[in-house]
Order: C-alpha cells, then sequence, then structure tokens
C-alpha cells in the first residue's frame, strides 16, 4: 500500500471520524481506523460496534493496499503539518506504516486489517431528508434526551417519517421536545419511525456539517444508515418502546404568558443561582402583567425577579427546574416564546411564537415546590 | 453563642438489650453477631459485652477469632427488631430534653441543648438527668460527652466509657484533645496514622501545632479539615432531619460462592432493602455503590451516579447488577456482596411525564413495604428469591 493524500482533505476526514473512536475501548483495533487504498480514492472507516463511519477522499494511489492506523495518533500527526502540504504514506514490512510530508518523518505502529470488524453492508435508500432541516430538528430535541443509560429506550430521539409530515421527539421522562414539519418526504412509501441513539445525532449533526445538501435515509433490521455526498454513517437500531408521546401533550393549558426570550433566560439564570442545590426548582409566579421568578435554599438564601410579561388571566404559580427552562429557551431560536399552563401540577407547554415553519413544542413536568 | 453539645453512646448496646432481658447472660461475655459455628463462623461481632471485651473481643472482629479468644461466651444472633424499639425508646428520652436530636445509629446520637439550659440548666446536669433516666426508664446505661461541639463531645463520650460522664469546659478543648493518638480523629485510618506517627505526628496535639498548611500539605484535601478538628474546632450543626448520608446492606456469604445466579438474587434483594428504607425515610438516592468482596478478600467498590434520584429496587437493582458484571468474573469466589445508596435527597421535587411504569413500581412497592410494616420482612418476598438468595 503506498498513497498520498493532501493534507486538508485528509484532516476532514479525520476530523470528521474523532467522535465515533470510543477514547476509553477496551478492544486496542476499535481506537483504529481503517484505511483503503484503491483506484484514485482513499476509504477510511471507523466503529465502536455501535455507530460506524465511512469516508474518504482523492488519492494518488502507487500501490493498492489496505491498513489500521491509530485514529488518534494520524489526526495529531496530519493537523500538526502545514496547511496545504502532501502527505505521502506506505504500508512497511510488520504492518509499520511509513508517513512523510515535506521534511517530516513518520513511522507507525499499525495493526493488520484482519482484526478489524466487518463493516455493515448499506441497505437501500427509503427517504431523502433535506439536510438543514434535519439538522434544525436534532439542534431542537437532542438536549432532553436522558442521560440515564438504564432507560435504554429514552437513550435516543425518535424519528417519524409520515406520509405527510416529519417529526422528531425526545425526552427524559420529565421533559419533552417535539419538533415537526408538514412535507412531502422524498422517496417514502411507508411509514417510518425509529429511534437514533444519541451518538448517532452527534455523528449526523457532524456529517451534514454546515451544508444545505440531501441527506439519504436508509435502515434494515439491525441498522440505520445514513448518506452524505460519500459518506455514510450506519448506527445501530435502538430497541425498546418509545413511550407514547403524543399523550402527554397538554390540550387543556388555558393560561398563556408570553415573553421575550432572552430577558426570560436571564432572569431564569439570575434567580436559579439561589435554588436550591438537590432540589434545584425555581418558582413561577405569574400575575397580570408580570412574571415573579424565585428561588430559595435553606444554606444559600434566596432571589426574587419581577418580569414584564404578557399574560391576563388568575394569579398562579409552579415551580420547574430552571435547566430544563433554559434548554428550551437557547434552542428555540426566536424573540418571544409563550408558556401555556393549566394548574402547579400538570406539564406546560412552551413554544416559540412566530416561529417559522418547523412546528416546535417543549413540554415539561413542573416540580413540587 | 457558645453551644452546648451532647454525645449519647449506649454502651455494648446490642449485649446490654441481652443481659438485661436474660438475667442468666449477666456477668458473662455476651458476644451478638454472625453464628460461630464452633469457631467455622463467618462474619463479625456487631457488639460484644464488656466482659467479653476483657478476653479481647472487639466489635467487627472476625467471629472466628472471637470464638477463638473466648469460646466460653454467651453467642448470640442479632435481634434488630428489639433493638430498634429499645432504641426508639432511648431517642424518645433524649427527645424530652431537647427537639435537636440527631440519631448517628441505633445507639448514639448527638444533642444541641444550648437553647434549654434555662429550662435544665448547664449541659452537665443535663447529662446526668438523662443517663439517670436512662438507667431508671430502661435499665441500661449510656456514657455522655459534653462540649461545644460534635466531634470533642464524641470524643468525650468515648473516654470514660462504659457508664461514663465527661465535661469538656468551653475553651479547653484543644487542651482536652491534645494528648489523645492521633487516630481518634475521624478520617485518619491506620494507615494514614503511621504515616504520620512517622513524621513524627502521634498525638492530637502534634498535628494542630503543625498549623493548617502543613496539615493541608501533609494530609492533601482533607488537612485542613483534619487540623480544625485537631484544634477542638467543629462547626457543624446538629441536624434533627435526615441525618444518615447513605443507606446499605451487605451480606457474608455461609460459604464462598460462585453461582451467579445466587449473587445475583442476593443483589436483587440487597437493592430491595435499600430501597425499602429509602422509601421508608422519605428519601432518593442518586449514588449507587457496589460492594465486592472475593474469598481472598480483596475488596472492589465501585459506583454509579444516576440522572435521577431513584427510591425502587426496580431502579436500584440494575445499576448494582451492571456494577457487579464489571467486576465479577466466571469461576470467581465472593465472599460478600453490599449495595448502598448514597447522594441522598428529598424525595418528591420533580414530577415525572410518563408516570405509570414508575408509578406503577412505586405502588407495588409501597404495597409490599406496608405489608412487611404489618407482618415482617419475611412475609413478602419475590418470586426469583425464594430460595435462592443468602439470608441477610
Amino acid at each position: 500500500m503506498k498513497f498520498t493524500v493532501t493534507r486538508n482533505s485528509l484532516l476532514n476526514e479525520l476530523n470528521l471520524v474523532q467522535g465515533v473512536i470510543e477514547k476509553k475501548s477496551t478492544i486496542p483495533i476499535l481506537s483504529n481506523i481503517l484505511v483503503e487504498a484503491s483506484a484514485e480514492h482513499l476509504d477510511i472507516a471507523a466503529t465502536d460496534l455501535d455507530v460506524t463511519i465511512r469516508c474518504g477522499c482523492p488519492a494518488r494511489v502507487d500501490a493498492e493496499g489496505t491498513t489500521t492506523i491509530s485514529a488518534r495518533r494520524l489526526f495529531d500527526i496530519v493537523r500538526l503539518l502545514p496547511d496545504g502540504a502532501d502527505i505521502e504514506i506506505s504500508l512497511l514490512e510488520n504492518d509499520w506504516v511509513e508517513l512523510r510530508s515535506g521534511n517530516s518523518h513518520y513511522k507507525i505502529v499499525a495493526l493488520p486489517k484482519d482484526n478489524f470488524p466487518t463493516i455493515p453492508e448499506t441497505g437501500p435508500v427509503v427517504a431523502y431528508i433535506p439536510g438543514s432541516l434535519l439538522r434544525s430538528m436534532i439542534q431542537r430535541t437532542m438536549f432532553a434526551i436522558t442521560q440515564e443509560e438504564s432507560r435504554y429506550s429514552l437513550n435516543g430521539a425518535l424519528v417519524a417519517l409520515l406520509p405527510d409530515q416529519i417529526r422528531m421527539v425526545a425526552t427524559d421522562g420529565h421533559r419533552l421536545a417535539l419538533v415537526s414539519r408538514s412535507m412531502e418526504i422524498p422517496g417514502l412509501d411507508a411509514e417510518i419511525k425509529s429511534l437514533i441513539p444519541r451518538k448517532t445525532l452527534v455523528e449526523i449533526l457532524k456529517l451534514i456539517g454546515d451544508q444545505d445538501s440531501m441527506v439519504e435515509f436508509g435502515r434494515d433490521d439491525n441498522n440505520l444508515f445514513f448518506g452524505v455526498g460519500s459518506k455514510r454513517l450506519i448506527s445501530r437500531v435502538l430497541a425498546g418502546q418509545f413511550p407514547n408521546y403524543e399523550l402527554v401533550i397538554p390540550r387543556e393549558n388555558d393560561k398563556f404568558v408570553i415573553a421575550a426570550t432572552k430577558p426570560l433566560g436571564d432572569a431564569i439564570r439570575r434567580a436559579a443561582v439561589m435554588s436550591d442545590e438537590k432540589l434545584k426548582a425555581i418558582r413561577l409566579a405569574f400575575r397580570s402583567g408580570t412574571l415573579e421568578l424565585s428561588a430559595s435554599s435553606a444554606e444559600a438564601g434566596e432571589s426574587r425577579e419581577e418580569l414584564e410579561v404578557e399574560y391576563e388571566g388568575e394569579a398562579l404559580q409552579i415551580g420547574f427546574n430552571p435547566v430544563y427552562l433554559l434548554d428550551f429557551v437557547g434552542a428555540c431560536a426566536t424573540d418571544t416564546i409563550s408558556i401555556s399552563i393549566k394548574d402547579s401540577e400538570t406539564q406546560g407547554l412552551l413554544r416559540p411564537v412566530g416561529s417559522s415553519d418547523l412546528d416546535y413544542q417543549y413540554v415539561v413536568m413542573p416540580m413540587k415546590l | 453563642m457558645e453551644r452546648t453539645i451532647l454525645h449519647v453512646d449506649m454502651d455494648a448496646f446490642y449485649a446490654a438489650v441481652e443481659q438485661r432481658d436474660h438475667p442468666e447472660y449477666r456477668g458473662r461475655p455476651v458476644i451478638v453477631g454472625a453464628d460461630p459455628r464452633g469457631g467455622r463462623g463467618r462474619g463479625i461481632v456487631a457488639t460484644c459485652s464488656y466482659e467479653a471485651r476483657r478476653f479481647g473481643v472487639r466489635s467487627a472482629q472476625p467471629i472466628s477469632e472471637a470464638w477463638r479468644l473466648c469460646p466460653g461466651g454467651v453467642y448470640l444472633r442479632p435481634d434488630m427488631r428489639k433493638y430498634s424499639r429499645v432504641s426508639g425508646l432511648v431517642m424518645g428520652i433524649l427527645s424530652g430534653f431537647t427537639d435537636l436530636v440527631e440519631p448517628v445509629s441505633v445507639d448514639e446520637a448527638f444533642l444541641d441543648v444550648t437553647g434549654c439550659r434555662r429550662l435544665f440548666g448547664p449541659g452537665e446536669v443535663i447529662a446526668r438527668k438523662l443517663r439517670e433516666r436512662i438507667s431508671r426508664e430502661l435499665d441500661l446505661t449510656a456514657s455522655v460527652g459534653v462540649a461545644t461541639n460534635k466531634f470533642v463531645a464524641k470524643v468525650a463520650s468515648d473516654l470514660d466509657k462504659p457508664d461514663g460522664l465527661v465535661v469538656v469546659e468551653p475553651g479547653r478543648e484543644r487542651e482536652f484533645l491534645a494528648p489523645l493518638a492521633i487516630g481518634r480523629l475521624w478520617g485518619i485510618g491506620p494507615k494514614t496514622e503511621a504515616r504520620l506517627k512517622a513524621l513524627g505526628v502521634g498525638t492530637v496535639g502534634q498535628l494542630a501545632a503543625l498549623g493548617a498548611g502543613a496539615a493541608a500539605r501533609l494530609l492533601g484535601d482533607h488537612g485542613e479539615r483534619l487540623w480544625l478538628l485537631a484544634c477542638g474546632i467543629d462547626d457543624r450543626p446538629v441536624s434533627a432531619g435526615t441525618g444518615c448520608r447513605s443507606i446499605g446492606h451487605e451480606v457474608t456469604f455461609e460459604r464462598d460462592t460462585a453461582d451467579r445466579l445466587r449473587l445475583r438474587n442476593t443483589l436483587l434483594d440487597l437493592s430491595e432493602k435499600v430501597a425499602r428504607r429509602l422509601r421508608a425515610e422519605g428519601v432518593r438516592a442518586r449514588t449507587v455503590t457496589l460492594k465486592f468482596r472475593r474469598s481472598d478478600f480483596t475488596t472492589s467498590t465501585r459506583r454509579r451516579s444516576l440522572a435521577e434520584a431513584v427510591d425502587t429496587a426496580e431502579a436500584v437493582f440494575p445499576v448494582a447488577l451492571d456494577l457487579f458484571e464489571g467486576l465479577f468474573r466466571d469461576g470467581m469466589e465472593v465472599r460478600l456482596l453490599g449495595v448502598t445508596a448514597s447522594g441522598l435527597e428529598p424525595g418528591g421535587g420533580q414530577r415525572e411525564l410518563f408516570p405509570p411504569a414508575p408509578a406503577r413500581d412505586r405502588k407495588l412497592a409501597e404495597a409490599a413495604d406496608d405489608i412487611v410494616r404489618r407482618f415482617g420482612a419475611r412475609a413478602i418476598t419475590r418470586g426469583s428469591l425464594l430460595g435462592g438468595k443468602e439470608g441477610a
């Protein structure tokens, strides 16, 4: 194996695969990427056995061949080489790899490809999703995915491709983010619902980058496939039953508050400083035209702040975890938001006001005060 | 204002209760703990009477060693239900003096009597009165330490056991502590003690003389706290609330076992017990710790923090099992397993969006709790535990 690539194109690809490589893997070969030189192309694959990425870049190939190289080490070398340099990589005997660029010269311990896990084949494409849409949907839901690994079926977001709309939902059992958009999805002939693991969502965001290309979506019994250009992401399907989220979206919340997003976020942050370290609750008291935010803890003291809001209705108090509110404030991307509530015991519904064509709903369960 | 803190410590509590209830045991060495099985028994001594201590028997000693030292002793299994009933009576007497009673365990409590000195007199008088009531009403003895803070009171109660009363006058804390061996400080184990001794720091007074900076350099993160204690400074309040920082259960197997199913079932049983106590105290835990001891006594603990605070076996057990799977290998002989919940916080708080499943677990758990309260711990168990677990 012997090939030459430009430093910048190789760096792009190595950047992309770093997220898939497990930092603490107990299986040494999983710290490596599979490097395959053939014809005019260099193919790269990385996997943690759950998520696999396949990418590559053009190369001048003098001798075809395959090996595996430490992802981290190769990345560290390549990123330190000068912009625009050429890199020549060749396989030596004893599975070492030689890397030359300008006056720099490395010999790197590699591992033979035989032990590298088999890369799953990608299945047929069943739908095409605009990249920018998928990106905004992930950004508006991913933070609500549970951090608790034992709640298996909540360890990802549910994506539903329906005949007339695409929808993404994530929850940790205390709050739920739901975003949907009405559209006919190119390529779709049957309804699809899949749970996408959190790590896969992170990698999809990297795959899309800031471009607006179409994302190809496919699946088989075990895996989901995402394709952008020539790059492929293959993810194990997250098994398990996602909860019936439609049941918890409140329909009877009759008290509406409209607040300016940024001032609300700032006020929540200031109030939360004094929230009890363990309970982490802040109190929202709604009165005509005003929202009072307050927090207290036996150890620290208390905080109180008033914010002008649009509200006509009876006075009402409700407790929330400030972090949950701030997550939405950060993700909603509009200057104004609405909060609708029924009473202090049932879930509140937050929505952006004057939003784009994305329908964004965020359900938060209150806290006992 | 100068505080007045009492530390009340019942003398050889389990053994004393047994001697009180069985006059034939009085004057004899009584050892409460695991079944000695003629010296082949496993597990440890929970408490022993002062007669037994003369033979060298100590609490937390392996029961086999106790048997070797004192083969003629009266060996009893602990009757926790009885002790906890008597403990309730003791705490009841204590709370007759002040609301600020912080039970540390069944036989030990701190009292802050600062506010009731005008009613009952100075700390020493209160200590005499409560010792007298415990002796008259319960026929048991308690040792009491009186000081301006918890640490000094605790050291004082231990100084003249049994049936002792030691008062440390305000301002004399440092002088009182100075001659004591360094190992008396909370948080200094045998290893640290040996290291400090090698450096010429053998007494509490010598540590106090080092100064805060040197103590921190010698002892790391806890150095400054230990130095403050050595100087007799401890501003921790007596908290009458949920005093315990963790809730745990462990079991030593009758015979070391490598039986995965049996180990798993034992973990389930321990998780159940821990969860039941969490619910009983109205708290939830954010951290689950597994203790794992192999037949060669190598002991590992693994802990995991959870995103949500939990109080059901359904939530504790999978974590404990997962930690166990990380340590256990086929064929490994296990001597002891323990499950501890910590990072306790008040229950309630965040409401659940999808209550059915957790609420069902909880409802079931609450119904089971009720049955246990009324009919005892053996009245209800999981099907998978029938015959398969280790009695704790």
